[in-house]
């Protein structure tokens, strides 16, 4: 297979994907991590996760819960919720371009 | 083990904050060089962003400074008593004419005449006891690190006298030691 091809283009940000998985409900850090694989098949490293989880919370886009046996939930906020939101509508809009102009819809 | 050594590379701000969640995510991961690396990447990013961010630590700092103050002064307080304490258990141990039955003789005297034996012996150490009592509450109600590490030092020291094998061969070991080096001290002094 050609290089060009082989390659997938960048993953997504973490950041972006954290907030995907957290609209389905809050979560801890194994089950972002399961839970991203699933719906974006990028499986993020631990200080990949928790280097974006610090930024998103230092920004008011996540909050911690409080934590069950080591293991702490977070979830959206709703700064999260509407930024979210307003990325993927924005994604959306490009995707739909993108495919209308490749033809492939 | 390796989680521990891993979560080192961060700044102590990040660890306060994630390592007891960040080291039960490591338990659940697979040891592998794309591991290391991505925790060593983010541990270098942790230290170069601001996040979480410092400053709410400052008050604790000063409180930790203030409680090893008064940890450092009460040890103080009662240093002097156990010195003189010390003092008359040795001089009664040996003739005063030697070594160091003298010398703790020459410093119990000096205690002697010095008239201070309530303020030294009583009011000391009631003063250390209060302040070192309060030190020890208040570090324990405020460190939820140490209660761990306490708690987690009794599950050890309950698990390994448990195994009354490794308590009776420790004990043989440290005791025979202890007379060997005793019956060479005195060979070799004559």
């Amino acid at each position: 297979m050609p290089r060009h091809l082989s390659e997938r283009g960048q993953p997504p940000e973490p950041g972006l994907l954290i907030l995907t998985s957290l609209a389905g409900g809050p979560k801890h850090g194994y089950a972002m991590i399961e839970d991203i694989d699933r719906i974006a098949r990028v499986r993020l490293g631990p200080g990949t996760l928790y280097g974006a989880l610090a930024r998103l919370e230092a920004r008011g886009l996540i909050e911690p819960l409080p934590d069950e046996e080591r293991r702490r939930p977070y979830q959206l906020t709703g700064l999260g919720r509407e930024v979210l939101a307003e990325q993927l509508a924005s994604f959306q809009r490009i995707a739909e371009a993108g495919m209308r102009r490749l033809a492939v819809v | 083990m390796r989680p521990r050594l891993l979560i080192r590379l961060y700044p102590s701000r990040w660890r306060r904050r994630y390592e007891d969640e960040f080291s039960a995510l490591l338990e659940h991961e697979a040891w592998s060089a794309r591991l290391v690396l991505d925790v060593a990447a983010g541990a270098l990013a942790a230290r170069l962003d601001p996040y979480p961010a410092s400053p709410p630590e400052e008050p604790a700092m000063t409180s930790r400074r203030l409680d090893t103050a008064a940890a450092f002064a009460a040890t103080l307080l009662v240093l002097p008593a156990l010195v003189v304490l010390a003092s008359s258990a040795v001089r009664l141990m040996q003739p005063v004419q030697y070594q160091p039955a003298r010398a703790a003789d020459e410093i119990f005297n000096w205690f002697v005449s010095l008239n201070a034996g309530p303020a030294v012996l009583v009011v000391g150490p009631i003063f250390a006891l209060v302040v070192g009592t309060l030190v020890v509450w208040r570090r324990l109600t405020a460190d939820a690190d140490l209660r761990r590490d306490i708690g987690a030092f009794r599950a050890v020291s309950g698990r390994l006298l448990r195994r009354p094998a490794l308590v009776a061969g420790v004990f043989a070991v440290l005791g025979s030691a202890a007379v060997l080096a005793f019956v060479v001290d005195h060979a070799i002094a004559g």
